[in-house]
């Protein structure tokens, strides 16, 4: 390559370079089931953000497992309406 | 910025800065540590629990299948404090596990490389551990409800004899998928978290009398006993993906658990009066008759051979 970056590792394999793409973590937490949390991430800003949702307890045949609402507003990522605690993992890309 | 580092890509976007978090190739995972409700009805089912250790934040999985073979993340737990579990929904297949994570669970120990640092001193990106590296990402919706038509027939109303029949595991293995156009690489692996629920139940009843007596016009005239059964047949779905080929995404539903339920009653009678009755219950009973969860969800993919 004529210009950007190339990072080797100690044995000479190329491992990440300028022509790749990626998806950052920016953030994780828990939301607990029947709660709800809003929490400003500006690094968000003015990128593909993807918000992912991970049920912390399997779920039981017995009763529902609602999901929660994910709504991301500007940098605003608010997190409700579920009925199961879950892990929220915020990736950006851009 | 006034401090640290930012990388861009050929498409000018942030893929190193000291304001993120990149993720890290942590392990694969091909054992799992406990796998469970094995079997081929249903379209398939299998179970499985991959452990991660020596990870204090969060483990993100992909996870690489076959062509054709289906699975979906159903559940993540943390052990302790850097230990975690994965819950793996298949339908019967073994895939591999690739985890991934921030830099705080690198454990390399060579001094190759570069260490780009957050502001407060906590690692952004480690060379010495390899960076995720995505090749596409879409948004994907399971179909409204694993089977269409749902008209399953032939099962026995009494004490669930018919449960895990082949009849009622044709009746409910899932047939519907939604498909998306996507380029993948000869060795996909998938990010994609399963939410979306759906539970399918058909009730079955019978009724039968007798009577020890005379038969008027179809009443019985004497003792008469009454006996009826009723069995609720059902599946329970968890949305999952495959890939019938490197150029599209499928999204569908996995069979996560099957059952019945039954009940049973007796109502005695002598010359038009009652006597008495009886009932009982058992079985497993599903929570509703429904699909949930069925918003847009991310299926972000990389190349696992990356990785191998």
């Amino acid at each position: 390559m004529s210009f950007g970056f190339q990072i080797f590792d100690a044995n000479g394999i190329l491992r990440f370079d300028s022509t790749d793409v990626t998806w950052n973590q920016v953030t994780f937490y828990t939301v607990a089931a029947n709660g709800s949390d809003s929490r400003d991430i500006p690094e968000i800003s003015g990128k593909a953000v993807a918000v992912g949702e991970i049920m912390i307890d399997p779920p039981l045949t017995t009763r529902k497992a609602v999901a929660h609402n994910i709504t991301v507003n500007g940098t605003t990522v608010s997190v409700s309406g579920g009925s199961e605690d879950v892990y929220i993992i915020v990736l950006v890309k851009g | 910025m006034s401090f640290g580092l930012t990388a861009l890509n050929d498409n000018n976007e942030v893929i190193i800065s000291s304001e993120l978090k990149n993720l890290h190739f942590i392990d694969k995972l091909t054992t799992p540590i406990s796998s469970n409700s094995t079997t081929t009805g249903f379209g398939g089912i299998k179970i499985h629990i991959y452990r991660v250790n020596n990870c204090p934040t969060i483990p993100v999985p992909f996870i690489h299948m076959a062509v054709n073979e289906e699975a979906g993340v159903t559940a993540v737990r943390n052990i302790d404090s850097t230990t975690w579990d994965i819950e793996v929904l298949t339908n019967n297949h073994n895939p591999d596990v690739y985890v991934f994570a921030d830099a705080s669970a690198v454990s390399a120990t060579n001094n190759h490389g570069l260490i780009v640092y957050n502001a407060d001193g906590a690692e952004a990106f480690d060379s010495r551990a390899r960076p995720l590296a995505v090749t596409n990402a879409t948004n994907i919706t399971p179909p409204s409800s694993p089977r269409s038509p749902f008209s399953p027939g032939g099962l026995d109303a009494k004490f669930c004899n018919s449960n895990g029949n082949s009849t009622h595991s044709s009746g409910w293995t899932p047939n519907t998928s939604n498909d998306t156009s996507l380029t993948l690489p000869a060795k996909p692996m998938f990010f994609y978290f399963s939410l979306g629920q759906a539970e399918l139940e058909a009730s079955y009843f019978a009724n039968e009398e007798e009577c020890d007596g005379a038969s008027v016009k179809g009443n019985c005239v004497g003792f008469v006993r009454r006996y009826s059964w009723t069995s609720t047949y059902w599946a329970f779905y968890r949305a999952t993906i495959s890939y019938p080929n490197t150029s599209t995404l499928r999204s569908q539903w996995t069979t996560y658990a099957y059952d019945c339920h039954w009940q049973y009653s007796t109502n005695d009678g002598a010359f038009g009066i009652g006597t008495g009755g009886s009932s009982s219950a058992g079985g497993a009973w599903p929570y509703s008759n429904e699909t949930i969860n069925l918003s847009d969800k991310i299926c972000i993919v990389g190349d696992a051979s990356r990785y191998d």
